[in-house]
């Protein structure tokens, strides 16, 4: 068992790689080694007492920790390996800042007091902001301020909780800070009505981080919502149903594969976050088993629809199609991704959707917005499939058909993590037991399970058959709530301005300013 | 070592007077007796630091007992600040080595001298007067130097702030005059145990003068039009020193005064401290307005200044130890981020002949060492954790949810995220390669060694923060309790 | 003691309408001055005691006025005659380049 100090050290390490090795064979290697030291990790509790003298830090790792430590270590991985092939070559930087992120998020994990959690969370966006900073400044720069600010809402109800109860240990918060917590957690975690920079983000982003964010970064706000605010039910019930809902329609008229797919994440965020609502252990349970197999899948979806970008040079599902003979593994991989997300059987998403519906058993109206949803995931699924890899139009038989497939690096990594969609599947106790701990028996494979299941599928692509013209991907942009945020722009910076005008650079008019105000001070005085 | 108070204001104008004496024997080496003076300058000062840390040493000059004399008190306040102050100063004058070129550089050593003398001065004195004397000679050794480089902007820039300046030593005269006339002792502790058989009027006017004058040293709003122009066209070191610590040393007086000659207890009933930590919250935010869209980046770094000298002001002005700690540290903080920060913002802009940001895109990659340094300072201010500006702001943060000032808090953390904004749009403008390139030349190590040292210090101070918050917890214990320790000949006051 | 505050408020008043009113750099400083002298006048005439003798120790007074008042205005009159020179020597070179004394041209720097 490893001592969780080892640990960070160890993935504080990997922050100094290219600065030291030259060669980038070895940092996967490197990551695939933190992995297997998270495995290891021993869950235990203890106090660092001269880090930040006199706060201290204290660490504390138990079972969910260990479970979004494996989680992290893992996809860090996977993303290591996809990126020695997907990363420019010149760019050795980016394994630090990989490093960081890492080291950040496994602070976020295993901090048992307020003030590290509060560190690394801050840590964790300047992390991201400094990936995605290579391609898209300015994207990065709006990403950071946004998160910036939620972490400043965050900080206010984090001493807020200081002053009340005196200490800074990681637990529930008191119901009238709940709503500072939840506008500064769901920041990261993208629900709705600060969900505007997911899509941004992601688009704009390089596959790999796209995986990264999506997979994990939007989890720690669910972890956030998970170890802080413990029993608000009916608030997360009707919130995710909301996100679910409003990810998939969104979803379905989007061109932009990575937009596709940044959408869906809002609405598999809302599935965890019913689940987290559904107050019983099953669906708590299944929450959690979903936000494993979505990090997988998502992950899997970003990275395969990136591979394709790479050879392709664009996401564009208008002018992506006919990959499926050219580049034979993406498109496997992705249709193992896709039939996961869409929940159908033997993959992961079937036995984590299935918790998450038994766990709202009584609630019928969530279980009506969970078909619809699951209708509307499916449609959009077999848009992606359909237009991306299989559609054949003519003009672009030629220039698809010479393309090759994508190097070993991002092949290992995709197919790697189809076959954990596959094996979670297939052998849920795996999860269950080892990693959540959680003592469920569910029978996943009766038979009228499975065929209303396949019922399900059939039926969706019956539909999306019907409708394929409807859906075919246009260049239309739709609006989301940004409009309303980026609309206050304006007014802001003409106030800006008229107090900038204000100052003349004329002497006599400071002068006034300054005598006036000693004047009404001294009257106010008197 | 007990004329130590009286040393550490001494050496320094010792050797501003000795270096115009010098030139016919020392000619173009007269660095030696400013590089000397320095040292012996700045290890007085740790060892001042560290002797007042053990108890404070009150030191009569020309010994004259209390009444009738002017008392220096080195206690631990005063001791951090004089540190502190001396570290700055070396960084500065190091850099000032290579940064000044010949010609009237004699000059601008014998007024840096002169400056660093008058604000050790400021600092350990406890008499009213002699306060006034030290402002003075501070604020024309800092007039002139704003005005070194005699271009159209340095000159336009020192006429407003000298005759702001002028005024504002004008109502502290005025102010002290008052006093004087009320009470009828110049010292601090002196004052402070006459003061309840005093008409309450005149007092009240001394309280609004001593504000408004120390208002303008400190860049309080509305009095803070000076600092922009000034800091921006000062030579990279003397913006250093004013923003880093000249307007420090003005808030550390200002609030010597309030608590230790009033008390905190009179200014509580009177809303002076409603005042200030308003004044703090207005000046905060508007220095992070005007710093939004600047084109010149010093003059960004200035407004910058002005909103963290408000975080200060808000945080001293709470009357508890927490926020007097939580201040002062801020201060220290500030005072390394924003040297390193300007130091190598000259730099960079030496390198391109130009102070405008959009004419330094692209530095970052042509100075990657000093660019570094530069991003560490503006990280620090910003607030990202890890670095020392985070943690000052965490304490000024729970100083100020402890007393229950909400709003003021939200403030704060407004300034921060408009911060963000801010500096990190030069930052990318920084690194991002740009055509045509600038060649790949790191400036010469003799200047960049002050800035990475004022860095890596930021570092440091950000990952253990165990000793200076040690000290600053001691400096402000001895901050408000500066009047038990001053003696005077009939026994303690 | 009154009719001193009285005059001292309106000479203060003077040098402030000056500072503040007039554009003109020349009429600015001569208002400070003129301010410095209204607070030199206060402090002056504080000290005062009745019947004091100017306090010179010649061995004959039985009373003098407060000498301390009298040493800071001194302080104070030469600090204010050097940050007059000095300020007379910057509007000299402000003259140079803008070729003009009034403060609504000198406004290189704003905003």
């Amino acid at each position: 068992m490893i001592n969780p100090v080892l640990l960070l050290i160890l993935s504080a390490t990997t922050i100094f790689l290219p600065l030291l090795i030259r060669k980038r064979v070895v940092f996967p290697f490197v990551f695939g080694i933190v992995f297997t030291a998270g495995l290891f990790v021993s869950k235990e509790v203890l106090t660092l007492p001269y880090w930040l003298y006199p706060y201290g830090w204290q660490i504390r790792i138990d079972a969910l920790s260990y479970f979004f430590l494996v989680l992290l270590t893992f996809l860090v991985f996977m993303v290591a390996l996809y990126s020695y092939s997907y990363i420019d070559k010149s760019d050795n930087a980016y394994f630090g800042w990989l490093g960081v992120f890492l080291t950040a998020s496994m602070g976020v994990i295993v901090s048992g007091d307020f003030l590290n959690f509060f560190i690394f969370w801050e840590l964790v966006a300047f992390a991201l902001y400094s990936l995605i900073k290579k391609n898209q400044p300015e994207v990065a720069h709006r990403y950071f301020i946004i998160q910036f600010s939620g972490a400043s809402v965050l900080l206010l109800g984090i001493l807020l909780y200081y002053s009340n109860t005196g200490h800074l240990l990681v637990g529930p918060v008191p119901g009238n800070l709940r709503f500072l917590f939840i506008l500064g957690l769901g920041v990261k975690g993208a629900i709705w009505g600060l969900h505007f920079w997911l899509p941004e983000a992601h688009t704009k982003a390089p596959s790999s981080v796209s995986c990264l964010l999506s997979g994990f970064v939007v989890k720690l706000g669910i972890y956030g919502f998970i170890r802080l605010i413990p029993d608000y039910n009916l608030f997360f019930l009707v919130l995710g149903g909301l996100m679910a809902l409003y990810g998939v329609v969104f979803a379905l008229f989007q061109h932009d594969a990575k937009t596709l797919l940044a959408y869906h994440t809002i609405s598999q965020l809302g599935y965890i976050i019913m689940g987290l609502g559904s107050g019983n252990i099953i669906g708590q349970t299944g929450a959690l088993y979903h936000l494993f197999n979505h990090a997988v899948f998502k992950g899997l979806l970003f990275l395969a629809v990136g591979a394709a970008g790479y050879r392709l040079g664009t996401r564009d599902l208008i002018k992506m199609g006919y990959l499926y003979k050219s580049m034979p593994v993406t498109t496997m991989t992705c249709l193992v991704a896709a039939l996961s997300i869409a929940g159908i059987a033997p993959f992961n998403g079937y036995i984590s959707k299935t918790l998450i519906k038994e766990g709202l058993y009584d609630i019928n109206l969530m279980k009506h917005l969970i078909t619809i949803v699951n209708y509307g995931t499916i449609l959009s699924f077999s848009k992606l499939m359909y237009y991306g890899f299989f559609n054949k139009p003519e003009e672009l038989k030629e220039k698809n058909n010479a393309l090759k497939e994508v190097p070993a690096g991002m092949t290992t990594a995709m197919i790697i993590m189809a076959s954990v969609c596959l094996v979670t599947g297939l052998m849920p106790q795996l999860l269950l037991n080892d990693i959540i701990f959680a003592d469920i028996s569910i029978s996943f494979w009766s038979f009228e399970k499975l065929s209303s299941n396949i019922y399900t599928l059939i039926l969706g692509l019956v539909i999306f058959y019907i409708g394929r013209n409807i859906l075919r991907p246009k260049h239309k942009v739709i609006n989301d709530i940004d409009y309303f945020y980026r609309s206050i722009v304006p007014f802001l910076s003409r106030f800006e301005i008229k107090i900038k005008s204000i100052h003349t650079g004329n002497l006599s008019h400071y002068l006034i300013w300054y005598v006036t105000f000693l004047v009404v001070i001294i009257l106010s005085i008197l | 070592m007990i004329h130590l108070p009286v040393l550490l204001i001494i050496i320094p104008l010792m050797a501003a007077f000795a270096l115009p004496l010098s030139i016919p024997v020392i000619r173009r080496n007269y660095k030696v007796i400013i590089a000397a003076a320095s040292v012996i300058q700045f290890t007085l000062s740790i060892t001042a630091l560290v002797m007042s840390l053990q108890n404070p040493v009150q030191y009569q000059v020309g010994g004259w007992p209390v009444p009738l004399g002017i008392t220096l008190m080195l206690d631990a306040s005063s001791g951090f600040m004089t540190a502190f102050l001396s570290l700055l100063f070396v960084a500065a004058v190091t850099y000032s080595f290579s940064y000044i070129g010949r010609g009237k550089a004699r000059y601008y050593y014998v007024l840096l001298m002169i400056l660093w003398s008058s604000l050790t001065g400021m600092i350990l004195t406890s008499d009213l007067f002699n306060l006034i004397v030290f402002i003075e000679i501070s604020s024309v050794a800092a007039y002139s130097l704003v005005a070194y480089d005699e271009t159209s902007f340095a000159l336009e820039a020192t006429l407003k702030y000298m005759i702001l300046g002028t005024l504002g030593t004008t109502f502290i005269i005025f102010a002290t005059g008052i006093i004087y006339s009320s009470v009828g002792s110049l010292n601090i502790t002196d004052v402070s145990t006459q003061l309840h058989s005093v008409p309450a009027k005149p007092l009240n006017i001394s309280i609004a003068l001593y504000i408004a004058g120390f208002g303008v040293k400190t860049a309080l709003v509305p009095m803070h039009t000076w600092l922009a122009d000034a800091h921006s066209s000062a030579p990279a070191p003397i913006s250093a020193i004013l923003s880093g610590v000249f307007v420090k040393v003005g808030v550390f007086a200002l609030f010597k005064l309030m608590y230790n000659m009033y008390g905190w207890s009179m200014l509580t009933s009177l809303g002076i401290d409603r005042l200030l930590i308003n004044i703090g919250a207005a000046t905060a935010l508007l220095g992070g307005i005007m710093a939004v869209n600047q084109r010149d980046i010093k003059r960004m770094l200035a407004y910058s200044t002005i909103t963290q000298v408000g975080l200060i002001v808000m945080a001293l002005s709470l009357g508890t130890l927490q926020g007097l700690s939580a201040g002062f540290f801020h201060m220290f903080n500030h005072g390394i981020a924003k040297g390193s920060l300007f130091l190598s913002a000259g730099l960079m802009a030496r390198k391109a002949n130009s102070n405008e940001i959009q004419h330094l895109a692209g530095m970052g990659r042509c100075m990657p060492l000093t660019f570094f340094c530069f991003t560490v300072g503006a990280l620090s201010i910003v607030g990202i954790p890890l670095l020392n500006g985070f943690l000052s702001k965490w304490l000024i943060c729970s100083s100020l949810v402890s007393n229950g000032q909400i709003t003021h808090v939200i403030i704060l953390l407004l300034t921060s995220i408009i911060g963000v904004m801010y500096y990190l749009k030069v930052l990318q403008s920084l690194a991002l390669p740009q055509e045509p390139e600038f060649n790949h030349s790191e400036a010469s190590y003799k200047m960049y060694t002050p800035v990475v040292v004022l860095s890596a210090l930021c570092i440091i101070v950000g990952l253990l923060p165990y000793i200076p918050l040690t000290v600053i917890d001691r400096a402000a214990f001895d901050f408000l309790n500066l009047n038990e320790y001053i003696i005077s000949p009939i026994g303690r006051f | 003691m009154k009719f001193t505050l009285v005059f001292i408020i309106v000479i203060m008043s003077i040098g402030l309408y000056g500072v503040l009113a007039k554009d003109n750099l020349i009429k600015k400083v001569i208002g400070i001055s003129i301010m410095e002298g209204a607070v030199f006048l206060f402090l002056v005439s504080y000290g005062y005691r009745q019947d004091g003798a100017p306090p010179i120790i010649t061995g004959y007074e039985t009373r003098i006025v407060d000498p301390v008042p009298q040493a800071l205005t001194l302080t104070a009159i030469v600090i204010g005659a050097s940050t007059t020179a000095l300020m007379l020597g910057i509007i000299i070179k402000i003259f140079n380049n803008y070729k003009t004394l009034e403060t609504k041209e000198i406004r290189r720097l704003r905003g």
